[in-house]
């Protein structure tokens, strides 16, 4: 009990939940959509190709956050765009642009002058690092994006179920396409000073997944996804504050621990009962 | 019946190419099908036949050549795939249905969502396509509670709610166990008695002998030869025709 006073008492703890708690909500909500969809590499490539963004703010000043928020807005675009193209695959676009984004980052960085301690928070997040308003900035989005999650509902579970039987259909399906390419973008970059550029797309990939292996109904994972989001940031944090620990990693690892009580839990529902005559 | 005796050309392909990577598909395809036509295509696996009804609906690009569905050209304007779609169902395989919505919402879905359409006025018209496809009594079912010939019905019916003037199928029934090909065949019959546009591929011969106006035959990314049933089945030409018959029937 004394530790979860302590915890709910700290300033910097409160600041970590609540954004924790909206992160773990949005992205396991993009996940969704996102995993189906074999597009949980492009969680990768935007993430880190962010780090752009982030160079350009530390070199040049301003909220490099903001900066990377813009990075990954555009190539959120751009991904969206050659989605259907048939002579670039997705997959090597989100690699060119990982290594560009990366590569470029690197190079600001040798060329701006001094020590530059806020790049590791960045990597690999820190509870330290949030804000009261970064805090408010994510409750905006977040209202913003569920919002628009609304309104494209039906359209991205049509779409996720049965991408090609939608096309067919001739369904409207460009709107709920670029939300979700451009909301996971700009998502996944919320989530960077939590979990820093290297590990927030465990956030968006793992509790899907692992929910994935309990069950199959859209309703079922969903609930599940989220649940096992908000359960594994959480108890990363608290694990990452208790032990002193990087938080990124302690989330992430959580969540791997979590992917794989669920793929354990999965083979054991999956498992034939025997029946009466086999009970010797 | 009705009569088939209208001369305007709805679908026209010319030198139609399309490659998957380093395997062309489709070599320099062209054929013209006109209004009411039942056209059936047939060809060995990997023949492209798939892929030519397939471009015909751009779920598949064409990397070269030309086709022109009801005079839109199929091109990179979004504002023509939409219309070509509204006037293309297709019918696959695999049943295609969405597996969280009833019998009666997947048949009502396009004409709500691409046409607007008051939900009364489509579930009105979701019945009528599930009466006339023999199935009103499942409407409110899942599509996984249904037959596999049951949900092709519903497939069916699906596309007919946009009430398309072209209808694709792409081998209907060769996901079917045997004892329910005969009941999507009878509706497909009726479709074609109706006057429809069809494109057919199927490996049902019997069935595609007793509907078609014309064949098609496809062999590596070619048509190699068509006809009439007569011609095809009577009076084959090519030797790869010969062998696809000897084979088949």
């Amino acid at each position: 009990m004394d530790l979860i006073s302590e915890i709910l008492v700290t300033p910097f703890m409160q600041r970590a939940l609540i954004g924790s708690l909206l992160l773990a909500i949005l992205l396991g909500l993009f996940g969704v959509f996102i995993v189906p969809r074999k597009l949980g590499f492009m969680a990768d490539g935007v993430s880190h190709a962010s780090l752009l963004g982030i160079a350009v703010g530390i070199m040049f000043g301003g909220a490099p956050l903001m900066w990377a928020a813009l990075v990954a807005a555009c190539i959120g675009l751009v991904l969206a765009r050659i989605e259907d193209n048939e002579r670039l695959t997705l997959d090597s676009v989100v690699g060119i642009v990982l290594v560009g984004g990366m590569s470029s980052a690197v190079i600001l960085m040798a060329l701006t002058p001094g020590y530059k301690p806020e790049l590791i928070t960045y990597l690999f997040g820190s509870l330290l690092s949030i804000s009261w308003n970064d805090i408010y900035l994510l409750i905006a989005f977040f209202v913003v994006t569920l919002f628009l999650f609304k309104i494209q509902w039906r359209t991205l579970v049509l779409t996720t179920v049965h991408g090609e039987l939608s096309s067919v259909l001739g369904l409207p399906t460009s709107a709920a396409k670029y939300f979700l390419f451009v909301g996971t973008s700009v998502a996944l970059i919320a989530g960077v000073k939590l979990l820093g550029v290297i590990l927030i797309s465990a956030l968006l990939i793992i509790p899907f997944s692992a929910a994935n292996q309990a069950t199959r109904s859209l309703r079922g994972s969903l609930i599940l996804t989220e649940c096992l989001a908000i359960i594994g940031t959480i108890t990363g944090i608290i694990l990452s504050y208790v032990y002193d620990l990087p938080t990124g990693p302690a989330i992430a690892l959580v969540f791997v621990a979590l992917f794989l009580g669920c793929v354990i839990i999965g083979r054991i529902k999956s498992r034939p009962v025997l029946g009466p005559e086999h009970n010797h | 019946m009705v009569e088939k005796s209208s001369d305007k050309i709805i679908i026209h392909a010319a030198n139609v190419d399309k490659w998957f990577g380093n395997f062309q598909a489709l070599k320099g395809v062209s054929a013209d099908i006109t209004e009411g036509e039942v056209v059936v295509v047939l060809g060995p696996s990997g023949s492209g036949k798939s892929t030519f009804i397939r471009c015909i609906n751009q779920l598949e690009e064409h990397e070269a050549g030309e086709i022109v569905v009801d005079g839109i050209e199929i091109n990179d304007d979004s504002r023509n795939l939409q219309k070509i779609r509204s006037e293309v169902g297709m019918v696959f395989q695999q049943f295609n249905l969405f597996p969280h919505l009833t019998v009666l919402d997947n048949v009502a879905l396009a004409p709500r969502k691409v046409k607007k359409m008051p939900k009364k006025d489509a579930e009105e018209l979701a019945m009528a396509g599930l009466t006339r496809v023999g199935i009103p009594e499942q409407a409110i079912k899942f599509p996984t509670q249904l037959s596999g010939g049951q949900q092709q019905r519903v497939a069916i019916a699906r596309a007919l709610a946009m009430q398309p003037k072209i209808m694709l199928f792409d081998e209907p029934t060769s996901a079917l166990d045997p004892e329910m090909i005969k009941e999507v065949l009878d509706v497909m019959r009726e479709l074609a008695e109706s006057g429809m546009t069809m494109i057919i591929v199927t490996h049902e011969m019997g069935f595609a002998r007793e509907v078609a106006d014309r064949f098609l035959f496809f062999a590596e990314g070619q048509i190699v030869e068509q006809g009439t049933p007569d011609h095809f089945f009577n009076n084959p030409q090519e030797d790869r025709t010969k062998l696809f018959l000897s084979q088949i029937l």
